[in-house]
């Protein structure tokens, strides 16, 4: 068993705060670190557990080898016996989940990576080693996913552990996770590298790249690199290369588990974070700012390596109705349409923004036509961002409710594909049609004469056409007109585009400095006057009193006030006003009927 | 933490190059004391108030063209903030302690007792005049 480190290495003072053992072993969001106990303590803590739901079990490579060429499935340490683990939790009525990162892992010693493989520290974009202080304040150092023999081990420990569940019969579910963290709003991955193990990998790439290219057109005398651009491009196709290298071998190894793979976002997972909790200082609100960030695009986020007597109230709530309540069990959900399910408060966006994500610059194209500030104003915390990628008919990705907003400039022949489908199934869309492909113009403009479909034209500020055909609408704009205009007029298109959905929405502005989300659910059997069930939640991270009044909009009945701490509700006719000590949070449920 | 940091600053600078055509120069990438990192609106208002050219940004505090100006900066920042000493270290010998300690307390002090240290030797010439003045 790894040693119980709640005591070693640390200076013990009177007053020095010593972790509970159960906030070690379950640090958060339902996560258990196997490894963390005896495995003869097993049974004894899943059941006292006040865990609801499944439980997310993640994979400690390190843990089951040394070597990297061995690896213990319970041969030595009771404690790897993960088919015990799930015996166990079966009988407790429990369900698992299994996580195995695929990217360095901020929970875990070395970043994952087994001892006598640990050579190379990872380097992140600022020159220093990724470093992190996890929830016992242990210092845990990233090791470069990029070293060949780190892959090789790598690749070698996962096919083992697909032999090993499927010797035993092990038939959770398995989820790859690329672990990193939110900052400045993107998300961050701990595969962006700059160590010597990434650069002489790199050295390999290019010189791979170039026998290719002198192969292909040996006449050819032009550089493959020509400038930085041609660089960033490189680099950032190199780690996609490797980050899919690791995925893969994960995916196929587990085939019979395999579940898909996400991105976790690690809050205080970022190197200006670490030198803040070096000298035990906790930034809270950033951390809720970080988790809304996350939520915004659909990522999953952590709190495990934050110690849990310093979350705060307030962080620990937002975790446990956002993420352990919703959006975990959302992702982690088999059946979403089951009775259970029905009750789920699940997040929800009206809009969703599709923009490149995973390019290596900062796609701007929404910040610069107004959009982006527009959503802030008045579908804060209801909208949502996608990577052009998951714009995909075909992958089930995209449902017929909310409107979708696209760009032109990133279409394919699948993603066009995906446009018109969604619309004739009752899809709507908004698509910036600034430096779309002529020839997907033409292919759009032939499926409107196809189909009969009447055209709407209209010309303000840019030239608008609207297009309806029963609940679908496609709505086309030439987008880069609007970054030529003024903010406010930005803001007013955006406004009287928008109205022209007929959204039902209580907008809550960000004057108030008060965090706040939104989830919805079905109705349940008593509630069948309502077309569906919206919570809104406050949470005052401040160290201020707030008071805030918001109007209940027409189609709005405010069904019950639930979850008051320090809080003060007065509600009149329409008019709701709430008054909220530092710390303090509250939920508001809303039916909603046409 | 006191004890370690004596009310003092690390700072950890790179050697950076944002464009072809500007060349390389240093920055300043973090900045902490015991209370954590330091406010880098104000740091940044310091900067911009010594030189022509703008702060790079938050996160870099720079351009300087030489560790000579860098130092001098530092200089400035414990004027301006009353710091007892700046220890500046590179991100390659941060890098070189980082790999070298195993915990988080080990880290903290030899990142404070490592690095260039600048003190601050005017700061308790201040204090005499400020008991005389105030």
């Amino acid at each position: 068993m790894e040693e119980m480190t709640i005591l070693c290495g640390e200076k013990l003072s009177l007053t020095t705060p010593v972790p509970r053992d159960n906030d070690v072993v379950f640090p958060g969001e339902n996560w258990f670190f196997y490894w963390k106990t005896g495995a003869s303590l097993w049974e004894a803590k899943l059941q006292e557990c006040p865990i609801v739901g499944k439980i997310l079990v993640p994979i400690n490579w390190a843990f089951h080898t040394d070597t990297g060429d061995q690896f213990d499935f319970a041969d030595q340490r009771p404690e790897t016996d993960l088919k015990k683990l799930v015996q166990i939790a079966t009988k407790l009525g429990r369900e698992v989940v299994f996580l195995l990162p695929i990217s360095p892992a901020p929970f875990l010693l070395n970043g994952g990576v087994p001892h006598l493989l640990s050579r190379s520290l990872a380097i992140s974009d600022d020159g220093l080693g990724y470093s992190i202080l996890d929830s016992e304040k242990r210092l845990n150092k990233l090791y470069s996913f990029y070293d060949p023999r780190v892959f090789q081990a790598y690749a070698k420990f996962v096919k083992a552990l697909g032999h090993y569940f499927s010797q035993k019969g092990i038939d959770k579910d398995i989820w790859g996770i690329e672990c990193g963290y939110m900052e400045e709003g993107q998300f961050k991955t701990y595969f962006q590298d700059s160590s010597r193990a990434f650069e002489q990998a790199f050295g390999r790439f290019i010189q791979a790249k170039k026998e290719e290219k002198r192969e292909a057109d040996p006449n050819d005398d032009t550089p493959l690199i020509s400038g930085i651009e041609d660089e960033k491009f490189f680099r950032h196709e190199f780690k996609n290369t490797i980050r899919n290298l690791y995925l893969d071998s994960a995916k196929a190894a587990l085939n019979a588990n395999w579940e898909g793979d996400l991105k976790y976002s690690f809050l205080s997972g970022d190197n200006e974070e670490f030198f803040n909790r070096l000298t035990d200082h906790y930034s809270r609100r950033e951390y809720s700012e970080q988790l809304f960030n996350a939520l915004s695009q659909g990522i999953v986020s952590s709190s495990v390596l934050i110690p849990a007597k310093s979350k705060g109230h307030i962080l620990e709530r937002q975790m446990e109705e956002l993420v352990v309540q919703s959006l975990s069990q959302v992702t982690f959900t088999d059946h979403l349409y089951d009775e259970d399910s029905s009750a789920i408060f699940r997040p929800f966006s009206f809009v969703e923004v599709y923009q490149d994500l995973e390019g290596y610059n900062i796609d701007k194209t929404w910040q610069q036509n107004g959009l982006n500030a527009y959503l802030k104003r008045d579908f804060l915390r209801t909208f949502t961002i996608r990577d052009n990628k998951k714009f995909s008919w075909e992958k089930g990705e995209l449902s017929g409710e909310g409107i979708h907003v696209v760009s032109g400039r990133s279409f394919d022949t699948k993603s066009f594909h995906s446009v018109l489908k969604l619309f004739m199934n009752g899809g709507k869309i908004i698509i910036d049609t600034s430096a779309m492909n002529e020839d997907f113009k033409r292919r759009l403009e032939s499926f409107y004469l196809e189909n009969s479909l009447n055209l709407e034209k209209l010309n303000y500020v840019t030239n608008v056409q609207n297009i309806s055909l029963g609940e679908g609408r496609l709505v086309l704009l030439e987008g880069d007109v609007l970054s030529g205009v003024s903010f406010d007029k930005q803001l007013h298109f955006w406004e009287r585009i928008f109205t022209t959905f007929s959204i039902r929405h209580l907008r809550i502005h960000d004057e108030y400095e008060v965090d706040f989300s939104w989830r919805k659910r079905a109705t349940s059997a008593s509630e069948l006057n309502y077309e569906e069930v919206r919570r809104l939640s406050f949470y005052n991270g401040t160290s201020y009193k707030k008071k805030m009044n918001f109007q209940v909009p027409k189609n709005f009945v405010l069904v019950r006030v639930i979850d008051q701490i320090n809080v003060k509700v007065e509600t009149t006719s329409h008019v709701v006003q709430v008054e909220m000590l530092p710390g303090a949070s509250v939920s508001f449920d809303f039916g909603i009927y046409s | 933490m006191e004890k370690v940091f004596k009310e003092g600053v690390v700072g950890i600078y790179q050697n950076q190059s944002y464009s072809v055509e500007e060349g390389s120069f240093y920055y300043l990438t973090h900045l902490f004391d015991e209370k954590g990192h330091l406010d880098y609106d104000q740091i940044v208002q310091l900067y911009n108030d010594q030189y022509t050219h703008p702060c790079h940004g938050r996160k870099s505090i720079g351009p300087f063209e030489s560790l000579d100006e860098l130092n001098k900066f530092s200089f400035k920042l414990c004027e301006e903030f009353d710091f007892s000493f700046v220890s500046l270290i590179s991100s390659g010998e941060y890098n070189a302690v980082l790999e070298s300690v195993v915990d988080k307390d080990e880290l903290l002090t030899k990142l404070v007792q490592s690095g260039n240290v600048l003190e601050n030797i005017d700061r308790g010439k201040k204090s005499i005049f400020k008991k005389l003045f105030h």
